[in-house]
């Protein structure tokens, strides 16, 4: 059975007279890893705020392991942030720019186990990162695009998340950053065995994370198969458009 | 035509770019590649004399003959938009919101020509189309805010090559559009500089877009160039370690071959192709 | 791992400087405690002591300039300025204080609440503070000297009926930017509740904005009070304020130029004692000394 399903879900924004996501539906297994890719306006950022539960769909349904999403937010709110964690686009603007980092860190072990993780717990996350824990009396702006990104995901994974949503984690980093922090999500998720739900509109870091791809346009899902399928016999006309450009602007080398 | 020698960028005593030669000829595309902070962007902006006041540059930059360091600025005043033009990474800020599309492309003409106002409302309605714009003739009376990313980047290059310049620089032209559009941006560019005999300089930290538009790569780091020769040595062979960084960097969509080595090793499912 | 970070050295440096002791990084909160320390101690000392008594007539010295008997002179009966000013620092502050207080209370709440709630709600908290800012403070004022009766309390009321739209304004805009924000968004995803997200994100973060607006609507209270002094609505004999006696002496500008001078010089080093005060703390709590340098 797949951990999360969406069937027919409608949604728009408030005040906004156009629906952002149309009749999508989509299912998600155990322990993979799946790249939700679209260009701007497609729906993909929202989409994942929707799985996750940030925002609610007007109509249609989210089922997670099982249970409907709206009951599970209404029920035990606390289980439900605890089953997935987002990390986001841009680190800078993830943090509480007055608040130091181990403070920042220990957020979501403080709202939702209820205690306050002591030093040497929040130190191990920092080096499990990669990162030197003495960087945890340090403030946002202190560091570096990719330092911060790396401290995104310790806080995400902090609580044992068995599902994390990323939202294009690498698009505001330095290209040789990005890689860095991809090899690094890579090796959380093997390690944890984590369910990874990534949304981007780079086809090259897709192609490297996801087993399964699901290509959205305008709001509905155009496309979907495994990376393979989708990066070698795209079927659809979109689909086969986005591919041939994304290959037209990314290296070619002819080793 | 453009060559830059023994130049140095510097603010209160530090050094921010440092190049020694950098020379492009007429009608070349060349390729400035570097992460942020690289000094690439700096690099260009020196070259129209764009730079912040409290910046110091020493050296010399010599266009079509002429020394462009310390030229007084009626001198290029005449030289920006008619010999050299730019373009920049978000069209959105760079065009002005308050004024309607065909009035802003005729701008340059309109500086830089004598022609009449019926004459250049003619040559604007050609640029546009030259550059694809659908519907020249609606678009002209329309604001920046009513097109959509592509169209205000085609825009943007159509007020670039109004007065036919020998030079173009483009900052990160397609950073923010999207990959589609991105291809036909840079499809357009190689197609005015082959038509026009322009030279190019395109600037980007992303190599497979500077790889699709340029026959020569000059890679930046720190403010120094670190590696310069043609697209196909500085990608297949090259020399510098933070090429090989670089290339290392910036992956491309993986083929066949590399997604089942990638499945055999990374991702332990049954899961066939 | 190593990561290129050209900015390092600066960012070791800015670092350095941020960490020096608080009160040396900001010469402008010691000299705006100067200042309004003088005045807070003059004001206490008033409670208890005053060289004359403010209201003691007495017709002989009438309209003396300053001298050694009568440090800041008397006024037209005789009665004695600077003990005059020591007494009307009481109505002066308390007034400017109390309005502040409930504009900033009561304003930020207003200013968050309506950033907080969405569509429908946040417009019609706009729509309510759009027309608190459009009535004229001394109006009210005037209004409600009417009703109320003159005195202290009708111009603690008109002032704060003007602040808190004022306040609120100033808020919303800055608290709806940072609702915005990744990190609202995350502190959501870590199950933090609406409220947790508004007091322990937003107001930390809005913090710089609302202490200017306190110290500029401080320094406007007391400007407001005089001039509602000055139009015979604020302070009554034989309570005073430095509006009243600031009123009291416009007739005899040319006379006895000290006699509006004395009381406007006090009005601006506690406004100016304020304002420095409130630069001074909002330097202090960031956390970023400096804007970011571009390199």
């Amino acid at each position: 059975m797949a951990l999360i399903t969406a069937s027919n879900l409608n949604f728009r924004y408030p005040l906004s007279t156009s629906w952002t996501i149309n009749d999508v539906s989509l299912s998600i297994e155990a322990g993979t890893s799946v790249g939700i890719v679209g260009e701007s306006g497609s729906g993909k950022s929202t989409i994942i705020r929707l799985l996750s539960g940030l925002l609610t769909a007007q109509e249609g349904e989210v089922t997670i392991d099982g249970r409907n999403l709206n009951e599970w937010s209404k029920e035990s709110p606390r289980e439900l942030r605890r089953f997935g964690q987002l990390v986001f686009q841009s680190p800078r603007r993830s943090f509480d720019p007055r608040m130091r980092l181990a403070r920042a860190l220990s957020e979501p072990i403080r709202a939702l186990e209820k205690r306050i993780p002591n030093a040497d717990e929040l130190g191990s996350w920092m080096t499990r990162v990669g990162l030197s824990p003495s960087l945890l009396g340090r403030y946002p702006h202190q560091l570096s695009g990719g330092q911060l990104q790396r401290v995104s995901l310790a806080r995400a994974m902090s609580i044992g998340p068995k599902v994390l949503y990323a939202d294009e984690p690498t698009s505001s980093l330095d290209v040789s950053v990005q890689a860095q922090v991809l090899n690094l999500l890579m090796e959380l998720r093997t390690d944890l065995g984590l369910t990874l739900v990534l949304v981007t509109h780079d086809l090259a870091v897709v192609g490297r994370m996801c087993e399964r791809i699901i290509v959205m346009r305008e709001g509905r899902v155009v496309e979907e198969g495994t990376t393979g399928d989708i990066l070698i016999n795209p079927k659809h006309e979109y689909t086969v458009g986005l591919v041939e450009a994304a290959k037209a602007v990314s290296l070619k080398l002819t080793k | 035509m453009l060559e830059i020698k023994n130049f140095r960028i510097s603010i209160a005593g530090k050094t921010l770019v440092k190049i020694n030669h950098l020379a492009a000829e007429p009608g070349e595309r060349l390729g400035l590649v570097g992460e942020s902070g690289s000094g690439k962007t700096l690099t260009v902006l020196s070259i129209l004399g764009l730079l912040p006041s409290m910046m110091d540059v020493e050296g010399s930059i010599i266009f079509d003959g002429k020394e462009l360091v310390g030229s007084p600025e009626n001198v290029l005043a005449k030289i920006r938009g008619r010999d050299i033009a730019m373009v920049f990474q978000d069209p959105s800020r760079s065009l002005n919101p308050t004024m309607k599309i065909g009035r802003q492309v005729g701008e340059t003409l309109h500086l830089h020509t004598d022609l009449s106002k019926s004459a250049i409302k003619q040559k604007v309605i050609e640029l546009m189309k030259s550059v694809q714009l659908p519907d020249p003739e609606k678009l002209y009376t329309r604001y920046p805010h009513e097109l959509s990313g592509g169209q205000q980047q085609r825009v943007m290059i159509a007020m670039a090559i109004a007065c036919k310049p020998k030079l173009l620089i483009a900052d990160e032209p397609t950073t923010a559009l999207d990959v589609t559009v991105q291809q036909g941006i840079l499809k357009l560019i190689l197609q005015l500089s082959k038509e026009n005999d322009m030279a190019v300089i395109f600037v980007s930290h992303n190599l497979g877009v500077v790889q699709a538009v340029s026959e020569r790569i000059a890679v930046m780091n720190s403010g120094e160039i670190v590696e310069i020769g043609p697209t196909s040595t500085i990608l297949d062979s090259p020399s510098a370690t933070y090429t090989k960084e670089l290339i290392g960097a910036n992956p491309s969509i993986p083929d066949a071959q590399e997604l089942n080595r990638l499945l055999g090793t990374r991702f332990p499912t049954d899961r066939g192709d | 791992m190593s990561e290129s970070n050209p900015t390092v050295n600066a960012k070791q440096t800015r670092t350095a400087l941020a960490n020096r002791s608080g009160a040396t990084k900001s010469p402008q909160l010691i000299l705006g405690i100067i200042l309004t320390g003088f005045v807070v101690a003059i004001t206490i000392i008033s409670f208890f002591w005053t060289p004359y008594d403010p209201v003691g007539i007495d017709v002989e010295s009438r309209l003396t300039p300053p001298n050694l008997s009568h440090w800041f002179g008397t006024d037209r009966l005789g009665r004695d300025l600077f003990s005059q000013i020591m007494v009307g620092s009481q109505n002066t502050l308390y007034v400017a204080l109390v309005s502040t207080g409930v504009g900033l209370l009561l304003g930020t709440s207003l200013g968050l609440a309506a950033a907080g709630s969405g569509q429908r709600w946040g417009a019609v908290f706009t729509r309510i503070s759009d027309i608190g800012i459009a009535l004229p403070s001394i109006l009210i004022a005037l209004v409600l000297a009417t009703t109320l009766g003159p005195g202290r309390l009708s111009v603690i009321v008109a002032i704060s009926f003007w602040f808190v739209p004022v306040t609120a304004r100033v808020v919303v805009g800055p608290a709806r930017q940072i609702l915005a924000l990744d990190f609202v968004e995350a502190a959501m995803t870590h199950g933090r509740s609406r409220l947790y997200i508004v007091f322990r994100q937003v107001v930390p973060n809005i913090g710089p904005i609302v202490i200017v607006q306190t110290s500029m609507m401080f320094a406007a209270a007391i400007l407001i009070e005089a001039s509602l002094s000055f139009l015979g609505v604020g302070a009554q004999p034989p309570t005073t304020s430095w509006g009243k006696i600031m009123m009291d002496s416009q007739p005899l500008v040319q006379q006895a130029p000290y006699y509006s001078l004395l009381p406007g010089a006090f009005i601006v080093i506690t406004v100016l004692g304020f304002n420095l005060i409130g630069d001074g703390l909002a330097v202090l709590l960031d956390p970023q000394q400096s804007k970011k340098g571009v390199v």
